[in-house]
């Protein structure tokens, strides 16, 4: 189905929530799907990926335990969500140069986050002319964010050999992500603009999984709720 | 605000509808209507084009053939006597047929990227026999019956902002980067109104035709200019208010500020009191308009009748040389009405400024929210300091008791709406919709109150991810001082028609009619003049009938 990025965002964060997130949590992975659907990659894809996971072993399981290095989550790995939100949270830190984070589930959720960090180092060094490259590489993906004029966009994303096993079952439900900053000066006529998507096609599996997980948070019909509703059948004038 | 007040609120200069109206005569839109096929059984389709500095948008109008039993007022329904989308451009034939197997579904299709809005509208039962019948008989309808109700059909949702496959409201603005014409909230939607109210006239005179044939008249113009278009809303927007408090900050920030602007005015002159005497009148007698069974209603527009009265008196006897006139004014309306009147009169007050005020509705929309992220380096204390600075009032209220806790906003399974169910009598607390920001706000305030105060608040949110919407809208506080509502959204006396109230306000929307403590009646666009009439002098003040 052919969605908009507001009805996948909707979509996301019901599903999330079904699946066992909490809503605070649930706006994350929202925030994560519409990120990645706007920067080319099927982030309905990759989040029904990521609530099958995570539900089936449990929400809890994977969360991150706490902000002690090295982050863990879980014996079934780290959610990329719990992890990538405290990311968020810590983006007006210091940073390392370089961080790895280990067995992160569906990494690809991870990329929203760093992002949004990119763009906060930015914004501290109050220097247009500065641009950061993110280069994030896993066994998954390799991927690179470039962060100019304080917007963050999808440069390069490149899914390696492990990713196209996935139709076999045999991809790791996680795996070790490295992520690094550059930074390089740029001069406004070679600024690529990263181009932004509106639209996302969501497959029919994961559009059926996405909704599947939604339906939880919807409560039956009762003869008192549809009364609630509005004034009544015969409300014509 | 508190929901007394958000449910008392009235349309002003800042009304989205009057921004519309404003800038589409000041920018000199063309409008056009490339098709009207519509049959004598008024099935058919129609096309409506404005043209506007940049670009285009047309509604595409569908007519359907609706048995009288299968027209329902309620959001449920799955037929409807027409069906709207809005489209971005002029469509082409095979765009008027995609749309024609889609958006006739409503929910139950799929419109695309290319479509701003999808809606829906059915006759009005009482008036629309009525129009029909005499104007195929060579008579005008009664003006008392037009009057009594207010427009000949009524809409039950208009969709934008990406619902159903629309395009996103984001889309719009980046492929619109030449023009900001869609960049006022709910901009697509009160066109999109606005050209459905103009199909429905074109209808209403095409019936009258197909049935008198020779005989049929056409609706008398100043007739038509007083129907309005309908809307019913219920609770699916009541969510609304409490998922955009940056947004319904800027919008009570942009009216309190052009309050605050006129208060400040030292020296008035005769024609401003005038204008505002001329327009309280006009008021008075879209009051007396304006009617509702509903007892809430029914007392607060007593009371609002009183204090239109009152006010035309203090109005008619102060002394212009009174410094800060308006000043005056509005204490003494502090002292002497009712809420209703307060903020009628303070929307009265306005009208003569526009150059002092209209400018602020470029500050109505919210270009940053989307942007803003937690802050975790901010220590539990800060946070804490600032859920209290925001729901602080919510201390008071005794969270333990079946009262505060007695409502639920869940979403039906049935129609994936939102809707508002009694939590101790019926098993709905897991489906539970996060709309009580107040209830949630305490528990964070319970469990920050168990940390160390110097503690980075991403420590406590890797502990407590749940509260993390709590945290978000205790730093919003900092950009969005009028962002929440200082009321508990889940308590059994909360009235969800105030949430309604509020937004429909902003709109531009009169004749609020509850009916029900979740269901509102109300009236876009009564007075105001149709494309072919609109110019500069007739853009702004057509929301007060004409005495």
């Amino acid at each position: 189905m052919n969605t908009s990025i507001n009805e996948v965002a909707a979509l996301a964060r019901k599903a999330a929530r079904g699946a066992g997130y909490s809503w605070s949590m649930a706006d994350e992975a929202a925030f994560a799907t519409a990120w990645l659907c706007r920067n080319g990659l099927n982030g309905a894809v990759l989040l029904a990926e990521h609530l099958n996971l995570t539900h089936e072993h449990g929400i809890q399981e994977s969360k991150l335990q706490s902000l002690e290095l090295p982050w863990r989550g879980g014996p079934v790995g780290l959610c990329a969500l719990s992890a990538g939100a405290t990311l968020s949270d810590l983006a007006q830190c210091e940073h390392q140069q370089s961080e790895t984070l280990n067995q992160i589930i569906t990494p690809e959720l991870l990329l929203p986050f760093l992002a949004y960090v990119s763009q906060r180092a930015q914004k501290k060094l109050n220097d247009d002319s500065l641009c950061i490259k993110t280069l994030i590489v896993c066994e998954r993906f390799e991927a690179h964010i470039h962060c100019m004029n304080g917007v963050a966009g999808l440069n390069k994303f490149s899914a390696t050999s492990a990713t196209t096993a996935a139709s076999s079952g045999k991809r790791s439900q996680f795996c070790d992500l490295n992520y690094q900053y550059q930074f390089t000066s740029h001069t406004p006529q070679k600024v690529r603009e990263v181009s932004v998507s509106h639209r996302i096609n969501i497959p029919a599996n994961e559009l059926e999984s996405l909704n599947r997980f939604a339906a939880n948070t919807y409560a039956p019909a009762t003869e008192a709720s549809r009364q609630g509703a509005g004034a009544g059948n015969t409300d014509n004038d | 605000m508190t929901l007394n007040r958000l449910g008392s609120l009235h349309q002003c200069r800042l009304s989205f509808m009057r921004q519309l109206t404003r800038r589409m005569a000041k920018e000199q839109w063309q409008f056009s209507r490339p098709h009207f096929n519509v049959n004598s059984q008024g099935v058919g389709y129609a096309v409506y084009t404005a043209s506007y500095p940049g670009g285009k948008a047309s509604l595409v109008a569908f007519a359907h053939e609706l048995p009288d039993e299968l027209r329902s007022d309620r959001v449920i329904a799955e037929q409807w006597d027409t069906t709207f989308a809005l489209f971005n451009g002029v469509p082409s034939v095979a765009d008027i047929e995609r749309l024609q197997q889609n958006v006739p579904l409503q929910e139950a299709g799929r419109i695309s990227e290319s479509e701003l809005t999808l809606s829906r509208a059915n006759r009005s039962v009482r008036l629309w026999n009525h129009v029909v019948d005499a104007l195929a008989s060579g008579q005008q309808p009664e003006a008392e019956a037009l009057h009594d109700v207010g427009y000949l059909m009524r809409t039950t949702a208009v969709y934008g902002s990406g619902k159903f496959g629309a395009a996103d409201r984001e889309q719009l603005n980046h492929n619109l980067e030449q023009s900001d014409v869609f960049k006022a909230p709910f901009a697509v939607e009160m066109l999109t109104v606005y050209l459905i109210r103009t199909f429905v006239r074109d209808l209403v005179n095409h019936a009258a035709q197909c049935k008198g044939g020779d005989n049929a008249i056409q609706l008398d113009a100043s007739l038509a200019r007083e129907l309005g278009i309908g809307n019913s809303t219920g609770l699916g927007m009541a969510p609304f208010l409490i998922n955009h408090p940056v947004l319904v900050n800027n919008w009570i920030v942009a009216r309190e500020e052009a309050i605050s602007r006129v208060r400040s005015l030292e020296h008035i002159d005769a024609t401003d009191r005038q204008c505002v005497f001329d327009l309280l009148e006009r008021m008075q007698l879209l009051t007396d308009r304006w009617q509702s069974n509903h007892p809430v209603q029914q007392t607060k527009l007593i009371a609002l009748k009183n204090d239109l009265n009152k006010a035309q008196s203090y109005l008619s006897k102060a002394s212009m040389d009174t410094t800060f006139f308006w000043n005056e004014l509005f204490n003494w309306c502090e002292e002497n009405l009712s809420t209703e009147g307060q903020e009628c009169i303070a929307s009265l007050m306005l009208e003569p400024y526009g150059e002092l005020v209209d400018g602020l509705s470029h500050c109505m929309d919210d270009p940053i929210s989307h942007t803003l992220r937690i802050d975790g380096t901010q220590t539990v204390q800060a946070v804490t300091s600032l859920l209290e600075t925001s729901f602080g009032w919510a201390k008071d209220v005794d969270w333990a008791s079946d009262e505060a806790n007695a409502r639920c906003w869940y979403v039906s399974e049935e129609k994936l709406e939102p809707r508002l169910g009694e939590r101790h009598e019926e098993p709905l607390e897991e489906y539970e919709q996060p709309l009580a920001p107040a209830r949630d706000a305490i528990t964070a305030l319970t469990d920050l109150n168990r940390w160390d105060d110097s503690k980075r608040i991403a420590e406590f949110l890797v502990a407590h991810p749940e509260h993390r919407r709590a945290v978000q809208r205790a730093q919003w506080h900092r950009i969005a001082p009028y962002g929440e509502i200082r009321d508990n959204t889940i308590d059994a006396a909360m009235l969800p028609i105030d949430l309604l109230r509020a937004k429909l306000s902003f709109f531009g929307a009169t004749r609020f009619d509850p009916r029900s403590d979740r269901w509102v009646r109300i009236c876009l666009y009564p007075g105001a003049p149709y494309p072919e009439e609109l110019n500069a002098n007739n853009a702004d003040h057509w929301i007060y009938p004409n005495v």
